[in-house]
């Protein structure tokens, strides 16, 4: 059994169910020599939507036997086979081990809990835990050397890296801005500086007025918010919060970015996701917060 | 526990030192939070100092209100609960209500009902409001269809029933939204950030009607502490006096849960507390327990907001943190007491 954890530890079980692919896999990331056709994970179940995305940007699609019901992009995903929800709890072993996986591609803390059945079914684990930028490329690399498309795995990295220096270039010389991001309201809630969004905006040149605490998504004083004084307010579009009733909150009038008009409604799915849509998410992030600057040619 | 439901003998001073305490919840309440406000700038023309003045009017008094209010109200239905069914284990979460207001509120966030009161209400809060008043009126209208000396036995394990299904209900639609997960999960937690004004108006009415509903329900109460079949000799009509109490409970919790989430635990503590210090009767127990509750909510709040301050810790956890240890402590202190 092997359990692939966040890159490149390996923890390898050698006891008897040791299969070739684990083997194989084993020699790949320990010694880093890139895999052989025969070698790669071929039945890949998905567990969450960003580690489908990364494995359709690797060129690794018809390897993927199945996915959860959340995984919608990009679209020709909807025309495999499902293993049902997102929570470790609620999937059955049977649906995913029923798809004879090689390698199940599971998100860190979410599938704990399956990570001990699968080993005994000598199932190999990929465990994501990406919650920065550099994660996020770290993964892309070993998902394309699992899956025997190193090549275009790096093409991937080099786009995003490009246009994210693109980005850099472009807002080198511009204020920039407090940001304000919303997870949820009732209670208030925001992104952390150990969060995937906080780093978002770091790179999309905005400030978060929360990134001095050390939780990835807490819940905050809406007194705090007030007082931080943000230039811009972002809400994700999935909630049911819109932007004029952040501007009808009792006391909000007072802030800089409900004064302004600087209320984003964000593609929730995109900025969530710690897939290969990050140069997208930061791209867009970095247009809504500085729409003075010219963004035009980056894609 | 000492569980003296007949005797109505409270000196003055106990009870001054509970208010003395209530209005030093209520100042450290408005006082202290995340962020410093100074006194002076509340009187200052100086813009700067607006700020302060946003957050004492806009968030902190309205906060401070609802906390103190859902401290009232759960203590109360808690206190008029187990007076009623002279158990000390009696309070509107083992009726079924707070699951079922947990129900209501999970199937607002999960599928989205409209939000009542021109979008002003979000739409979890009203689906607890809507979840406690629909649960408060089954066990309610059960409650009519039996009597006789088991009836409030029955109530109680009905209630405990009816809170199961509820809580299975609640799993099973998490279950299959599992991205509303998280955010209901905090829900649950109970806390009064996100909730101000709009809130206070929301629960105004059934909250006053809450209110009105559990002090008349003490007086007669007191009738009931040798017993329904004594109370009814003394001209009590139990079957009306257990709808009162069930229906002025359910209603309180109702408004309490739309005020501030599920936070049972003030009203199984605030009637013990109460009972253990002043020894109260229920004329006095009702009200003495209510405003115990508010403290104790208060307080509870007041940590959450500055503990880890600009962070905020979910009110219920820090009632229950606290509460437990001084509820284990003070059954044990009673005990030794009675032992000495």
């Amino acid at each position: 059994m092997l359990i692939i954890r966040n890159g490149v530890r390996v923890r390898p079980d050698m006891k008897k169910k040791i299969s070739v692919i684990s083997a194989a896999l084993f020699a790949v990331l320990t010694f880093a020599v890139l895999p052989a056709a025969a070698e790669t994970a071929e039945h890949i179940v998905s567990l969450s939507p960003s580690a489908t995305e990364i494995l359709c940007a690797v060129g690794a699609f018809k390897q993927i036997a199945a996915r959860t019901d959340f995984c919608d992009y990009p679209s020709e995903v909807r025309s495999l086979p499902s293993v049902g929800g997102f929570d470790g709890k609620t999937l059955s072993i049977e649906k995913i081990v029923s798809f004879h996986p090689d390698l199940v591609y599971a998100t860190s803390g979410m599938h704990d809990y399956l990570i001990d059945v699968l080993k005994r079914y000598g199932i190999c684990v990929y465990i994501s835990n990406a919650s920065s930028i550099d994660d996020v490329l770290h993964e892309i690399n070993d998902i394309g050397r699992i899956t025997g498309h190193p090549d275009t795995a790096a093409a991937v990295q080099n786009h995003i890296q490009r246009v994210l220096t693109e980005i850099q270039s472009r807002i080198r010389n511009v204020k920039i801005p407090s940001v304000y991001w919303e997870i949820w309201n009732s209670p208030y809630m925001s992104a952390g500086n150990t969060s995937f969004m906080n780093g978002l905006l770091t790179a999309a040149g905005g400030k978060n007025i929360f990134a001095d605490i050390d939780q990835a998504y807490p819940l905050v004083s809406e007194e705090t918010i007030i007082v931080r004084n943000p230039d811009v307010v972002i809400i994700p579009d999935m909630e049911k919060e819109t932007v004029s009733s952040v501007q009808n909150r009792p006391g909000w009038k007072a802030v800089s970015a409900v004064q302004k008009g600087h209320i984003i409604c964000i593609n929730a799915d995109i900025t969530a996701r710690s897939g290969p849509r990050i140069a997208e998410a930061v791209l867009l992030l970095a247009k809504a917060l500085h729409p003075d600057v010219s963004f035009e040619g980056i894609r | 526990m000492n569980t003296r439901y007949g005797s109505n003998s409270t000196g003055l001073i106990p009870i001054a030192v509970l208010f003395l305490l209530l209005a030093a919840a209520l100042f450290c309440s408005l006082f202290f939070g995340a962020e410093h406000i100074s006194i002076h700038a509340l009187f200052s023309s100086d813009e700067n100092d607006s700020f302060s003045k946003i957050i004492l009017l806009n968030i902190r008094l309205p906060r401070t209100i609802l906390a103190a209010v859902t401290g009232i109200l759960l203590a109360g239905a808690g206190a008029v609960f187990q007076l009623f069914f002279r158990n000390p284990l009696a309070e509107p979460g083992i009726m079924g209500i707070s699951s079922g207001a947990t129900l209501g509120a999970v199937a607002a966030g999960c599928f989205g009902f409209a939000p009542v009161l021109a979008g002003t209400v979000s739409p979890v809060n009203t689906g607890a409001f809507a979840g406690a008043v629909v649960s408060g009126l089954i066990v309610t209208l059960l409650a009519g269809k039996r009597t006789g000396p088991s009836s409030a036995v029955a109530l109680l394990l009905c209630g405990t029933a009816l809170g199961t299904l509820y809580s299975s209900l609640t799993s099973i639609m998490l279950l299959l939204r599992e991205k509303e997960l998280h955010a209901m999960y905090i829900w649950m937690l109970g806390s009064f950030s996100g909730r101000g004004w709009r809130e206070l108006a929301f629960i105004a009415v059934p909250g006053s009607l809450a209110l009105i509903l559990l002090i008349a329900c003490s007086v007669p109460l007191d009738l009931l502490s040798g017993g329904e079949k004594t109370a009814a000799s003394l001209g009590v009509e139990v079957k009306k006096m257990r709808l009162l109490v069930l229906a002025a409970g359910s209603l309180a919790c109702s408004a309490a849960v739309c005020a501030g989430g599920t936070i049972g635990f003030a009203g199984l503590i605030a009637p013990h507390i109460v009972r253990h210090i002043y020894g109260a009767g229920s004329r006095k127990l009702v009200p003495l327990s209510m405003t115990a509750g508010a403290v104790l909510m208060l307080a509870a709040d007041t940590i959450a907001r500055t503990a880890a301050a600009p962070a905020e810790i979910p009110v219920g956890i820090i009632l229950a943190l606290l509460g437990a240890p001084f509820f284990i402590s003070l059954i044990f202190s009673d005990q030794g007491l009675r032992n000495g």
